[in-house]
């Protein structure tokens, strides 16, 4: 890793932190237009080829494989640019699950839902759908499992084993101490849907004028609607998100700096894409 | 140098919290009986007794600073009560003197049923290695004292009234003797003394008021006294004045009478030698008697005396498991800094054992861990629990999507590496992402890992939970899901798992899983010292280094065992 590290500039002593160093775009590279998928099929080899050769700006590529393919000298059309943003978003079952919710509720609703718009959402719970605000103050919603359940299972397999070396003192001190690890923050895209919400009492505050994802969560058991327009919430939410064109150039002149330029030093990608996964 | 040596945990305490573990030890009367004696000693042949006292109050504290070569050097307020038996006042022939004493204490380690203890034992000290700064307490020349020997000699050696060549020798002091005749004279005088320097030498001058009635002698009868001089000879911490030895002139006895009788002179000097035997027949008088030197020699033999073979321990760990035996304490003084560092799990002997560099900062405790141990740690749970990830295929699985971990490692590194002011967990590795209908791109990582502490203390509650947190992540980046999927609770657990078994190592417990989550219960340290103190620690932050892990932290300490006090209110004190 350390050869990686030092190929790429990463910073091995004090200066600069790597996501704010400016990026060389490639050069020198031939322009390639692609209007359907059977062209960017054909062209990813050679994108591959460039990528590997210049490797120093392929992180750009997980921020936003579209405009940084352009850069490798690969254009899409922009009927491929948003074929290829939509279906990197979700995975196939998931995105065609997205679909079927926005065109139903845009129907539905005569609008396109929002879902992560809090203050949408709390119009839409409590003036179109005329809920009474609960008391969800101090409540957490139930979250799906982590899908690395079994490496964190196998990781905290590994804890010592508890000893209890001063059972005869255990009545008698009077600080206990415990020790753990800080769970890590949920995101919205996780919160489970098959969860039965916790009946709470109403609310003796005022309606709220804004509502998150997951506090509208304990009001999708008392309408339909609200649970459509929570689980299309958790879908956009684990969404993959690509830069706008504006946050990309700064990414690239290291004004703007995002984690993945922090921490990804290259990415090399096959030549050929993988099927789909079960 | 380092944090831990040749060792793979360092447990360092300060000396405020040896200081207080040290005045509760003191308090325990089992380890230290606060009054001892009293004792015969035998000082230049004349019997006394002595009663050693050890205080430890507002107005007489004891204290200990680190000193050089391990040993710590206490300082301990004795008061010795030095007693003449056969004083002719007892009251009057006693000497309190007080000191604090130096008494240099080592750190060692010694087994105790079974279990190893870290602590101070002061087994051979002597008085050689006792010093003695200031002395109180001293007795001065003082007549009265003689003089009250004198009355009780006088009260012990009736009769008063002594017939020679056919007259007849009274001698007074006071009233003390009601049945003379002729009574006393007007005033009823009493024996008075008063010391006279002489070159180097102090006499203690007496006046004894007498009345000599002598028929043959034209009826001399008068009132007078004998007044005479002996040398007061300080000894090995006893003075004494031997009353049958007369000295020369000008200092010899001197018989008056207050009279003009014709026949003075002539009772004078017949009665002249009758006087200075009867004086002999005071005896010597003694008294104790110390000079700075003496006095300081007294206190380190007493103090190396109560001291000797005395031990108290500041570290007890307990395995509990004969099955699990912990390793032995090897203890250290940084004096420079004020700090006890306590180390445990020898990995190389083929070098001495080294002093650690002192990591306490202002901290009543910290903990470290060796970069060694560290690196083997992570390197073992990577390996064991991602089996193959060192042939390239370790599948993880997240929501967004799955992965392949290609390779892994995790280096602690120093404040100022990589570009980051803080210590952290430089994590560099490589993944192939799996994104469908899309090329697999394999990604080539690292950034740093910053370990926080998260403590929520109440009175009775001091919980801690590691918290690794991604350098340049925020709330904000939840497209990076995947990324603190994949790599957090790696990293997490990994040092979550290296934090207890540190805790487990250095003699503290690991309890049973606490039924509120994941947490488990546990004491950063051994919660005794035994018979001493309980400890209450509570972990405050963690710090990353290249030297590996440190956390420092604080103390909550109490007493154990029964105290002076306590044992007066139940009437348990130790009887002579």
């Amino acid at each position: 890793m350390a050869q990686h590290a030092e190929r790429n500039g990463t910073p091995s002593g004090q200066g600069p932190r790597r996501s704010t160093m400016p990026l060389q775009p490639p050069h020198g590279l031939k322009g390639l237009h692609i209007a359907s998928h059977e062209q960017l099929m054909r062209a990813l080899p050679v994108a591959a080829v460039r990528v590997a050769k210049q490797p120093g700006f392929s992180v750009m590529l997980l921020l936003n494989p579209v405009l940084a393919l352009s850069h490798y000298g690969v254009t899409l059309s922009p009927a491929m640019r948003h074929h290829v943003l939509h279906m990197l978003r979700h995975p196939p079952a998931l995105r065609a699950r997205r679909d079927t919710l926005e065109a139903s509720l845009r129907k539905t609703l005569g609008e396109p839902a929002k879902p992560l718009n809090p203050a949408w959402l709390a119009r839409f719970v409590f003036v179109r759908q005329k809920l009474i605000a609960l008391a969800t103050e101090s409540q957490k919603p139930s979250h799906r499992p982590r899908a690395n359940a079994a490496m964190v299972a196998a990781l905290q397999a590994g804890l010592p084993a508890p000893t209890n070396r001063y059972p005869e003192l255990r009545h008698r001190i009077g600080v206990t101490s415990h020790l753990g690890l800080a769970p890590l923050r949920e995101p919205p895209g996780r919160l489970d849907m098959a969860a039965p919400a916790p009946s709470l009492p109403p609310s003796a505050a005022a309606s709220p004028a804004t509502l998150s994802i997951e506090q509208v969560w304990f009001y999708k058991d008392l309408d339909p609607l609200v649970a459509a327009v929570v689980e299309l919430g958790t879908i956009q939410a684990s969404a993959r998100r690509f830069l706008t064109p504006d946050a990309f150039r700064k990414t690239i002149t290291g004004e703007k700096s995002t984690a993945f330029r922090g921490w990804i030093s290259d990415l090399r990608i096959h030549d050929r894409p993988a099927g789909p996964r079960a | 140098m380092s944090r831990t040596t040749n060792f793979d945990y360092c447990v360092q305490l300060s000396i405020a919290a040896i200081r207080a573990i040290f005045h509760l030890a003191l308090k325990n009367e089992a380890l230290f009986p606060h009054n001892l004696g009293p004792f015969p000693r035998n000082y230049s042949g004349q019997q006394v007794s002595v009663a050693v006292a050890l205080l430890d109050d507002m107005d007489a504290p004891a204290d200990l600073t680190f000193g050089p070569d391990n040993q710590i050097i206490f300082a301990l307020p004795l008061r010795l009560t030095i007693q003449v038996p056969d004083s002719p006042d007892p009251s009057l022939s006693t000497v309190s003197l007080a000191a604090t004493v130096l008494a240099p204490g080592g750190l060692k380690t010694w087994p105790e049923n079974g279990e190893d203890r870290l602590g101070v034992d002061f087994v051979g000290i002597t008085a050689a290695k006792v010093q003695v700064p200031v002395v109180t307490g001293l007795p001065a020349l003082d007549a009265h004292r003689f003089a009250a020997a004198l009355h009780a000699k006088y009260l012990a050696l009736p009769p008063h009234s002594f017939a020679a060549a056919g007259g007849t020798l009274v001698i007074y002091d006071g009233t003390r003797d009601a049945t003379l005749t002729p009574p006393n004279a007007p005033g009823n005088p009493e024996i008075t003394c008063s010391i006279v320097p002489q070159g180097a030498k102090n006499w203690l001058r007496v006046v004894l008021p007498i009345h000599a009635s002598v028929p043959a002698a034209v009826g001399f009868s008068a009132y007078g006294s004998i007044t005479f001089h002996r040398e007061i000879v300080p000894g090995d911490r006893v003075v004494s004045v031997d009353m049958s030895v007369e000295p020369p002139a000008p200092l010899n006895t001197v018989v008056d009478f207050d009279t003009l009788h014709p026949a003075k002179a002539v009772v004078i000097a017949n009665l002249t030698p009758l006087a200075i035997g009867r004086i002999a027949q005071f005896g010597p008088v003694k008294e104790p008697w110390f000079t700075d030197a003496d006095a300081k020699q007294a206190l380190a033999e007493e103090a190396a005396a109560y001291l000797n073979g005395r031990r108290f321990p500041l570290y007890t760990p307990h395995s509990g498991d004969p099955a699990r035996p912990l390793a032995t304490p090897v203890g250290f003084l940084l004096p420079a800094d004020g700090v006890l560092a306590i180390m445990l799990n020898r990995f190389d002997t083929s070098v001495a054992d080294a002093a650690p560099d002192a990591f306490l900062g202002g901290n009543d405790l910290a903990l470290a861990t060796s970069r060694r141990l560290l690196d083997e740690t992570i390197a073992k749970a990577i390996k064991e629990k991602f089996k193959g990830l060192d042939s390239g295929a370790s599948e993880i699985h997240t929501d967004q999507g799955d992965a392949t971990l290609k390779s892994l490692t995790v280096t602690p590194s120093d404040p100022g590496a990589h570009g980051e002011a803080e210590g952290h967990l430089w994590t560099s590795g490589e993944a192939e992402v799996h994104i469908d209908c899309w090329p697999d791109p394999d990604v080539t990582f690292d950034g740093p890992i910053f370990l926080r502490l998260l403590v929520t203390e109440t009175p009775d509650r001091c919980d801690f939970t590691v918290q690794p947190v991604m350098g340049e992540f925020d709330a904000g980046q939840s497209c990076c899901d995947v990324f603190v999927d994949l790599i957090i609770p790696v990293v997490g657990w990994i040092m979550l798992g290296v934090v207890e078994t540190m805790i487990d190592k250095v003699g503290g417990e690991l309890a049973a899983k606490f039924a509120e989550g994941e947490a488990q219960q546990v004491q950063p340290i051994p919660p005794v010292v035994v018979g001493v103190a309980e400890l209450q620690a509570c972990l405050e932050s963690i710090s990353v280094s290249s030297q590996g892990l440190m956390m420092p932290g604080k103390l909550r300490i109490r007493r154990e065992g029964a105290s002076f006090e306590d044992l007066q209110a139940s009437g348990n004190l130790p009887r002579p």
